[in-house]
């Protein structure tokens, strides 16, 4: 019997149910008294069911569908608590009055396209760059480790071998820590070598990256082991690229410097880490073998660290570690280590680190062209508010209430804001294809810029506050109209538009002032450009070839080195358009230049323990100084008598010969290390000082030996040449490989396009800022237009009585040109302020002007108000012409 | 208010003793999803008022008080206008079942 009675109420248990479920849908205030009112009426049928015997699953199923009702019931209240109904209404209403007014619906989608766009586009690339986490597990626990290097050279470089093996041998903050050495390889499958740049990882390397391989295995401990190291893991872009992605590969061989490795694994395609320079094309992964001589290198920094901090080991207590194993170091190896420490960073922050400064820049520059959008668009609404007033005074005067008016006005904003938000996230798309074209080649993580999910619920979000921004004034200003006045006047509405101008003037005055806060910006960026490729880099670039080759590997003895550069160099001496030409191991602008350090003292002079300098060393033939154009500035570059068994000479730069303080530092004697031995070697000239790297930071000391005195297989041949200098790059190498077929180049390029990459990222900055502030001026120059014409037009009465009573055209000129340009100035002057005030922002950003250059800011503002001028100067002379009779009589 | 069928016959069969929202259903065959909506904007249109049954009937029944629904002198005038218009409405209805619910209104 018990079965029998349960089976029932659970029919009534479910319509209670659904009765709750249904009134979540009701608003809170009402529910109570909602879900009684249901409750009470199935509650009471079921009794009169029991009653009368009437339970059976008919009756039951009718209860049931009837509770059903209980749904359209809820939904029925919320929308008339919420008033859904009115807002689909409103939209309906907008968009047949946008309809009507397509001019207005389609400059204004327009420019909220512009904002929201370039606002998604901006957003797109710092999300990607800045905010989404790294593709590793744990990112967070994954660091980077620097070395700072010996004094006044380098704030944070790459791991001097020995360094790095101590830290990995003494550290215990660390559950793995591992090197990445840059490497090429020359791939021996086709007609000539081919460079294929590489990476050799040592013990652990993709195991502290928390990286899988694609396809295969990553190395095996022993295979760090001489001998058995002939294994490669291939980057999945070389593997599509010249593999054909075939996974067959995995388990074959490949020649790389003539030798089979066998493929053993291939990369995941997103992992690039962004870790050694051109980053991403190092397609080919060793296992790097510790050898002897890398626990004893630690003048030369090359090695690149990561590392994973143990579960538990937070950033500060691994910083603390390793500063106290650099001291030590720094005791026991006093020569290379004195004042070396390390610098433990993020990874991420490390990626992002090169980015961050002008990124900021760029999210600040686009949120003021945003709110040049907005008070664009809000002094359109305000235009065409004068227009609506009548439409809404009737309303308001037939009982419309007036937070009702205020809904529908931002229905209608909040329909253009969409209409803009679509029309921007298609500006986004091209904008981001064209970010992601015009970046910097080197930028980590630039791959992964697309348009997604994230980037369409950001244009979402300032869509919304658009509407926000762009409408409510408008709304709260139009729904207060007062009916009499503005039925009375006629819709001519001249007691609601005294407000309502004074609105649209405090728009366009901070329209100006923004423009010319972002006009400001982009002038002192250009300038800092402009100082920058007018910086003399100690030699002349253009004309010049250069093509590195690492020739070790074919030429292991210092004779057979200086043997295969003498005759290298006599064939491309004779090329056809060669003017000049030489070899150099350290290569200004080229990705990698070999840095080698020396510490430096001079013979005679003590120096305190503690106190010594270093320098770079150089070796470089004669021929090199004048390929690149260096000017000599006393004695001489070296000659034929500087021989291999005479005594060493040396050219120095010209910082280090003001270093050395002396008045003349040809003659001294300067005790330097080369490969590790200890060498003396006479200046015998100075040359001008060659920047590295970059045109905005001053050449470091520098001191050149010559090849013929101390064989380098690191060189660069440089070729000043007549002529186009990428024809020469093609005839060059023909010479080079008819003295040994086999040599590979590792990078060729013109020294103009070396110097211009490294000025890239700041030709990127420039070009986008450059964007936004032109839209920006472009957008004040029209709204300061769209006012003065609003203006004149509604004076025109009172400038026909004025020529009526016998003004002249200059006068009105002056009336009307002083409307707009009061603004202006004002405007102008805010913004300067403004300007003023943001200067630290962009200060890091500069080079040789200061951030509140007099001249810069003067010229975007002369810049801002002549546009200005102009863009009143036509609604001035149309007022000018005013028909005094037909202003009069017509009204 | 709108003058539609469904509003009529919900008013007219509350003018004729179905007070209550089941009840009416039952008299008007219309299904709840029509009924209540068309309840809640002749109350909110002041054309009918609704109170609480008393407490102990609903104790009796172990459950909570029903919401009891009565036409105004308003709701009264607009039917007028609204019988003119359907001439047959009073002919749609089925009897009620019940003219007054016991201990209601008072």
């Amino acid at each position: 019997m018990a079965g029998r009675r349960e089976r029932p109420q659970a029919a009534l248990e479910l319509c209670l149910a659904l009765i709750r479920l249904a009134g979540r849908l009701v608003p809170a205030p009402l529910r109570p008294r909602w879900a009684q009112e249901w409750e009470a009426e199935v509650r009471h049928h079921w009794t009169g069911l029991e009653k009368t015997s009437g339970l059976n699953w008919r009756s039951k199923l009718a209860l049931v569908r009837r509770v059903l009702g209980a749904l359209p019931d809820a939904a029925w209240l919320r929308r008339q608590f919420t008033a859904d109904a009115d807002l689909v209404h409103d939209l309906r209403h907008g968009l047949r009055l946008l309809r009507r007014d397509l001019g207005f619906a389609s400059t204004a989608t327009a420019i909220l396209a512009l904002g929201i766009g370039s606002a998604g586009a901006i957003f797109t690339v710092a999300d990607a760059l800045l905010l989404r986490p790294l593709p590793y597990p744990e990112p967070e626990h994954l660091v980077t480790l620097w070395q700072t290097g010996p004094r006044g050279l380098v704030e944070r470089e790459e791991v001097a071998p020995a360094n790095f093996l101590d830290w990995r041998e003494r550290a215990r903050s660390f559950s793995g820590i591992a090197a990445a050495v840059p490497h090429s390889y020359d791939y021996t499958g086709g007609d000539h070598p081919e460079v294929l740049f590489a990476v050799r990882v040592t013990e652990g390397f993709l195991g502290t990256m928390g990286v899988v391989p694609f396809l295969g295995r990553d190395f095996r401990l022993e295979e760090h082991q001489a001998g058995r190291d002939r294994v490669a893991l291939l980057g999945h872009g070389l593997w599509q690229r010249r593999f054909g992605s075939d996974p067959g590969l995995v388990g074959r061989t490949v020649p790389l410097d003539g030798e089979p490795y066998l493929v053993v694994g291939i990369l995941p395609p997103e992992f690039d880490p962004g870790l050694l320079p051109t980053s991403g094309e190092r397609g080919v992964w060793t296992p790097h073998v510790v050898e002897e001589h890398d626990r004893f290198v630690r003048g030369s920094a090359w090695w690149n660290v990561v590392a994973r901090l143990k579960p538990g080991v937070s950033l500060d207590a691994a910083r603390a570690e390793m500063a106290a194993v650099a001291s030590a170091l720094s005791s026991e190896h006093p020569r290379t280590n004195k004042g070396s420490g390390v610098v433990v960073l993020p990874f991420h922050e490390h990626l992002t680190a090169a980015v961050r400064p002008a990124l900021k820049l760029l999210i600040g520059a686009v949120a003021l062209l945003l709110l040049v959008t907005w008070a664009n668009v809000a002094g359109l609404l305000l235009a065409r508010g004068g227009e609506r007033e009548r439409e809404l005074a009737i309303r308001s005067s037939l009982g419309a209430a007036r937070g009702r008016l205020v809904r529908q006005l931002l229905g209608e904003n909040a329909l253009l804001a969409a209409l803009g938000c679509a029309f921007g996230l298609l500006l986004a798309r091209w904008g981001v294809d064209a970010l992601v074209a015009l970046a910097p080649a080197d930028l980590p993580r630039m791959g992964d810029v697309r348009l997604d999910g994230r980037a369409v619920a950001f244009a979402g979000l300032v869509t919304v506050a658009t509407t926000l921004a762009c409408g409510i004034m408008p709304a709260l200003r139009l729904s207060h109209v007062r009916a009499e006045g503005a039925l009375r006047d006629g819709g001519r509405a001249f007691t609601g538009s005294r407000r309502r101008q004074r609105l649209r003037q405090g728009l366009v005055v901070a329209e100006v002032a923004v423009a010319l806060v972002l006009l400001a910006g982009a002038g002192l960026l250009t300038r800092s450009f402009s100082h920058l490729t007018r910086v003399d880099p100690g030699f002349r670039p253009d004309s010049v070839v250069a093509l590195q080759v690492f020739a070790w590997d074919r030429h292991p003895t210092a004779d057979r080195l200086a043997a295969f550069f003498q005759e290298t160099l006599s064939r491309l001496a004779s090329l056809p358009g060669v003017t000049a030409s030489g070899v150099v191991s350290r290569m200004p602008f080229i990705e990698a230049s070999i840095n080698v350090r020396s510490p430096l003292a001079v013979e005679g002079r003590p120096v305190a323990p503690g106190d010594e300098d270093t320098t770079y060393l150089t070796v470089a033939t004669r021929g090199y100084f004048e390929a690149m154009g260096i000017p000599l500035r006393s004695g001489r570059f070296f000659d034929d008598g500087d021989r291999r068994s005479g005594r060493l000479v040396a050219v120095v730069n010209e910082t280090l010969a003001h270093r050395l303080a002396a008045p003349d530092p040809l003659g001294l004697r300067l005790a330097l290390r080369w490969q590790g031995r200890p060498i003396v070697a006479e200046v015998v000239g100075v040359a001008a000082a060659v920047r590295h790297e970059r045109l905005d930071q001053p050449a470091d000391p520098e001191v050149f030996l010559s090849h013929a005195q101390v064989p380098f297989g690191s060189m660069t041949y440089v070729l000043r040449v007549q002529g186009d200098p990428a024809f020469v790059v093609g005839a060059a190498r023909e010479r080079v490989w008819s003295v040994d077929p086999l040599q590979s180049f590792y990078r060729t390029a013109t020294v103009t396009e070396l110097v211009a990459r490294s000025l890239a990222p700041r030709r990127f900055l420039l070009l986008v800022l450059g964007a936004f502030a032109a839209m920006a001026l472009l957008l004040t120059v029209v709204g300061v237009y769209g006012l003065v014409r609003f203006v004149a037009a509604q004076r025109s009465p009172e400038i026909g009585v004025r020529i009526a009573l016998g003004a002249g055209a200059g006068d009105i000129l002056r009336l009307v040109l002083a409307e707009g340009m009061g603004l202006v100035l004002l405007g102008i002057g805010l913004g300067l302020g403004g300007a003023l005030a943001l200067a630290g922002s962009v200060r890091g950003l500069l080079y040789g002007v200061s951030a509140s250059d007099p001249a810069t800011l003067g010229g975007v503002s002369l810049l801002l108000a002549s546009l200005a001028l102009l863009a009143c100067y036509l609604p001035a002379y149309r007022a000018m012409r005013v028909d005094p009779v037909a202003a009069l009589r017509d009204p | 208010m709108n003058v539609t069928y469904a509003t009529a016959l919900v008013l007219e069969a509350i003018a004729r003793g179905h007070h209550y929202g089941f009840d009416v259903m039952d008299a008007t065959g219309l299904p709840s999803g029509t009924v209540y909506p068309v309840l809640r904007r002749l109350e909110q249109e002041r054309l009918v008022r609704s109170h609480w049954e008393r407490q102990e009937q609903a104790q009796r029944e172990k459950r909570p008080p029903r919401r009891y629904y009565e036409i105004q002198p308003a709701g009264q005038a607009w039917l007028e206008g609204a019988r003119d218009r359907f001439r047959r409405l009073g002919a749609a209805l089925t009897p009620a079942r019940r003219l007054k619910p016991a201990g209601a209104g008072g």
